[in-house]
Formats: C-alpha cells, structure tokens, sequence
C-alpha cells in the first residue's frame, strides 16, 4: 500500500489520532509519518538510538494540539534547570539525555513515571561500587507520597504534566498560573536581594 | 597471542558474547557538556591505568588517542566492533584501552565518560561479564557518579542502573529465510531482548548476523540480565535449529544449489562488492554448519566477513582504494581465500 500523504512510498506505518475524541486514521511511509505527525521514527526497531526526548516530545506535541495546552507545555519546560550544569528540562527532553550527575536528582524525580515506562522498575538492584555505602532504597512512593519530596513549584510542575497527560486543559491552565505567580515572587525576591 | 575471535573452532549459531557497562565520573559533567580540557585529563586518567589491567589479567594493554587516528584506522576498528561509530566521528580527545586478544576494549569519551566492552567467543556471557568486571573494579577507584536508587549514573536513563548492555551476536540463516526474524524479534520483545541486524538496519541484515540484547538496565541485577537473555537466547537457538532442519528436509537441494553457486562466485568474480561478499560468505558459513559443503574447519568465516569490509580490505591491500579498486581488489582477496578451501 502506498503512503497516504505522498502517493509515492510504501505506507510502513499506521498512525491513528484522537483529537477531541475524533479518531484519525491513516497509512503513511516512515519520512510522512515524521513530517506531518507527532511521532518520532529514528530507531523504528527499538534501537539503541531510541530518544526518550522524541518520547517525551510528542506526548507534549498532543497535548499542544488543544488550545492552551501548547502554553502549558512550553511552561512547564521553561519551569526547571539543573543547578549543577545548567541543562533545561526542555533541552533534557529534545536530547533525552542528562548533563551531568545532578539531572538524576533535579529532573529524575519528575521523570520517575516514564523511568517506570522505560526501564520498567525505578530503582537499580544490580552491584555497587565497592567504596559506596548503599542505603535502603525506599519503595519509591506513588502519586501524592512522590511529590512529597519535590519543592511547590516542582510539585505543581509535575501535576500540570500529568493534567497535560490527561487532556484537563481547564486544571492545567489553573496549574500554569500558579507556576507563573510563584516564579513572579521568586524573581521579585531576587530583584530585592539585588537592590 | 591470539585474538579472542581466533581461539576456537567457530560456533554454529552463537558467534559471540558481549557485555558494555556505561560508566561515568562524578567529578566531570557527562560527555555532552565536557570542556576540552577535561575531556583530555579524562582520556589521560584511563590511559594510565592500563598497567593496572594488565597486572590483572596477566596480558598486554595498549592505548591511543582515537581523534588522532586516520579516518581509516578508526573506520577499521568500528568494523571490528573494537569501538562505536559514535566514538570513530567525535571531535574531542577520545581514547582507546584495548587489550591484546582484542577481547577488551575501553572507549573513553563516547556517549558516556567510559564504556567497557567485554567479548567472549560463543556463548559465555559469563566469561565476559567477570572479564568486564575486573576491569570495572579498577576503574571504580576514579570516583563513578552513583545513586542509591538509580545505580550507575547515564547520560542516557536507557543506561542508568547497571549500566549494562549484554549481548549475543547470533548466526541466524534458517529463521531469516523462513521469513521469521520481524516475528521472533516482536516476540522476544515482549521479554525485554531487542534483535538488531549487524551490519544493517533494523532487522535487515547482510549476512545473517543479529545481534541480540537486554532492553532494560534498571530494577534488574547483573546476573539477572546474563539469565534472562541467555535462556531468551536459548529459545532463539532452537528455533533456529528448527528452521534449519525444516529448511533442509524441504528445500535441501536449492540450499544446497545456493551454497556452491556463492563459492563459484566467491572463488571466480572478478568485482565483489561488501554486501555480495557478506552475503556469498553467511551463505558459504550455512553450507558449512549444515555439512554440505566442506571448508577448513580452522578458516573464521566470521572473521572473514569482517575483513572484506572497506577500511579492513584496503589495510589488507596497504592503500587507499575507491569503490570500484575495492570491489576488485575484495574479488581477488576472496578467489586466493576460496582457492586455499
């Protein structure tokens, strides 16, 4: 069968959509499916090469596709940097790969339901070097007990992703606001320090 | 010494066994964020430690700055599968620790700050995971980026826990020509073992090598992803001894038509290109396997597929050669192997 959008490749791929409950479906060749969809094909047998980033990206990009829920994205992108190599969560998703040993813990935490995705399991089991004491792992919390040990703004960040996730456009657009009102009074605190 | 592919008579199905372990250092940001400077003190502190290796395992080591390296010594150590093509096309210092039998190999500055690859000859993912760590053990003194509750720090979370990728590298004609290998890497899939054509792309390969693998590096141990894969790996064998048996009780006198129509052509043409040659050898190594054809038990096949690619023939040949100069040169080099059978 032929690529539905360029009538000239074999269609190798079969995409479907759902966009406010229409379902979309189409058969397309891997360079359409690219140009004109939200998926990413760079490894399409599961390479090593596999990017986490287009994962992440196009979970975002659907989510985009509904009014408002573009501005939530890019919002909850711009809302974390890593203190130790200065890499964004948005440059983290693009790449789908840390900076530095600090990214674990600065963005790991809001990655810790598609780690559970990706690897299956949150916490490694396997050796350890010989000079590292290890300490319990706790079972690693769900939900609510997760953001527990995240800061508010990180919290509300990671619940806006998972309203993103959800399509409640009308939750996230409340989120977005109380992100921006607490970045608002961080930066005003660090316009008083420089005064 | 011999290389570890020379050791013994080669395996049927299972050519090889590999074990990587990602490694970074706590002390640098990871490989994409390096300042040059660092990059070079990094490749510098691992190059010194290969009197360490050698003290444990009793052979000879050598280093060398990859990015120092002509485009042809580096295009040849990637057709080996001693280092990354990622590795060969990086612009900062790089290095290379490789023991003698070839049989370790310890790339600094690829995706992660170290990458220590370990390979055994058939199946023995055990043999190379103990030579891996070893050598593991020592460079852990350097200070790894660890986490309590993800392990091994990764530039990629597709790394992170052991840092682990094992693999075999299996010989796999009977279920490619049965039209199975899509359905055997969809079903092995679902246990978390990815199957990848080597050299090729996806599922396609040249000459009936895949490489066969653990998807997961978190929330398993060491020894868990060696049995998983070995007993998934296992069941892959199986069918392939299946499917060569099939083959053979159905279709043994095309097979067998096929197996001496690639060594006419392999000890008679004149021009042969990579991916002929690779093809023409996997089916020469099928006849083989099978007894239909008879071949000095000693000669690799495998080792020979990896020869004839382009920077390995024109290192044979001592020159750079083009296209059209290999695909002679490759067609000589093959009649004078064929002619010694």
């Amino acid at each position: 069968m032929l690529c539905g959008i360029c009538k000239a490749r074999e269609a190798t791929v079969f995409y479907t959509e759902i966009v406010a409950g229409t379902k979309k479906e189409q058969f397309l060749c891997e360079e359409c499916a690219a140009k004109s969809t939200s998926l990413r094909l760079k490894a399409p047998f599961g390479g090593e090469e596999f990017s986490l980033g287009g994962l992440l990206l196009g979970l975002f990009e659907n989510g985009g596709s509904e009014k408002g829920g573009k501005e939530t994205a890019e919002e909850t992108e711009r809302g974390l940097s890593c203190s130790g190599c200065g890499m964004t969560y948005a440059e983290f998703k693009e790449k789908g790969q840390f900076g530095c040993a600090s990214c674990y813990k600065e963005f790991g935490r809001l990655l810790l339901r598609n780690m559970r995705n990706i690897q299956g399991s949150d916490a490694h089991t396997g050796k350890h070097p010989k000079n590292v004491v290890v300490h319990e792992v706790q079972a690693p919390p769900k939900g609510a007990e997760e953001a527990l040990a995240l800061d508010e703004t990180q919290r509300l960040v990671l619940q806006l992703e998972q309203a993103v996730e959800r399509e409640e456009y009308e939750l996230a657009a409340v989120l977005r606001d109380r992100i921006r009102e607490r970045k608002k009074q961080k930066a005003g605190c660090a316009d008083e320090k420089m005064v | 010494m011999k290389k570890w592919y020379e050791k013994k008579t080669e395996e049927r199905i299972v050519i090889s066994s590999r074990v990587r372990l990602a490694r970074n250092l706590a002390e640098y940001h990871f490989a994409g964020r390096m300042k040059d400077e660092e990059c070079e003190a990094l490749a510098g502190r691992v190059r010194g430690m290969a009197a360490a290796f050698e003290g444990k395992e009793a052979m000879k080591y050598y280093s060398c700055s990859v990015n120092k390296l002509s485009e042809l010594e580096k295009a040849s150590l990637s057709e080996w599968y001693i280092i990354s093509e990622l590795l060969a096309k990086k612009r900062q210092e790089t290095a290379l620790v490789l023991s003698e039998d070839e049989g370790i190999s310890i790339m600094v500055n690829e995706e992660d700050h170290i990458r220590i690859q370990a390979v055994a000859p058939g199946a023995d993912l055990e043999g190379a995971y103990v030579r891996a760590a070893l050598i593991d053990e020592s460079l852990e003194e350097l200070g790894y980026a660890y986490d309590d509750r993800y392990g091994y720090l990764t530039t990629s979370p597709l790394n992170v826990g052991t840092g682990m990728r094992a693999s075999f590298l299996l010989f796999l004609p009977g279920v490619t020509m049965a039209g199975k290998i899509q359905k055997l890497a969809d079903e092995v899939g679902k246990y978390g073992v990815m199957v990848r054509g080597i050299p090729g792309d996806g599922t396609k390969t040249m000459g009936y090598l895949y490489r066969v693998s653990n998807r997961k590096t978190l929330g398993c141990t060491e020894g868990e992803i060696i049995e998983n894969l070995r007993q998934i790996a296992g069941e892959i064998v199986q069918q392939e001894q299946k499917y060569r048996e099939y083959l053979c009780g159905r279709n043994a006198d095309e097979i067998e038509d096929k197996v001496y129509r690639s060594f006419g052509v392999l000890r008679y043409a004149k021009k042969i290109s990579t991916e002929d040659g690779l093809t023409l050898l996997a089916q020469l190594k099928f006849g083989r396997d099978l007894g239909m054809i008879a071949v000095n038990p000693e000669l690799s096949l495998y080792e020979q597929m990896i020869r004839i690619q382009p920077a390995n023939l024109q290192k044979i040949c001592g020159k750079n050669l083009n296209r059209a100069q290999r695909e002679r040169y490759r067609g000589e080099y093959l009649n004078r192997l064929m002619g010694k059978m």
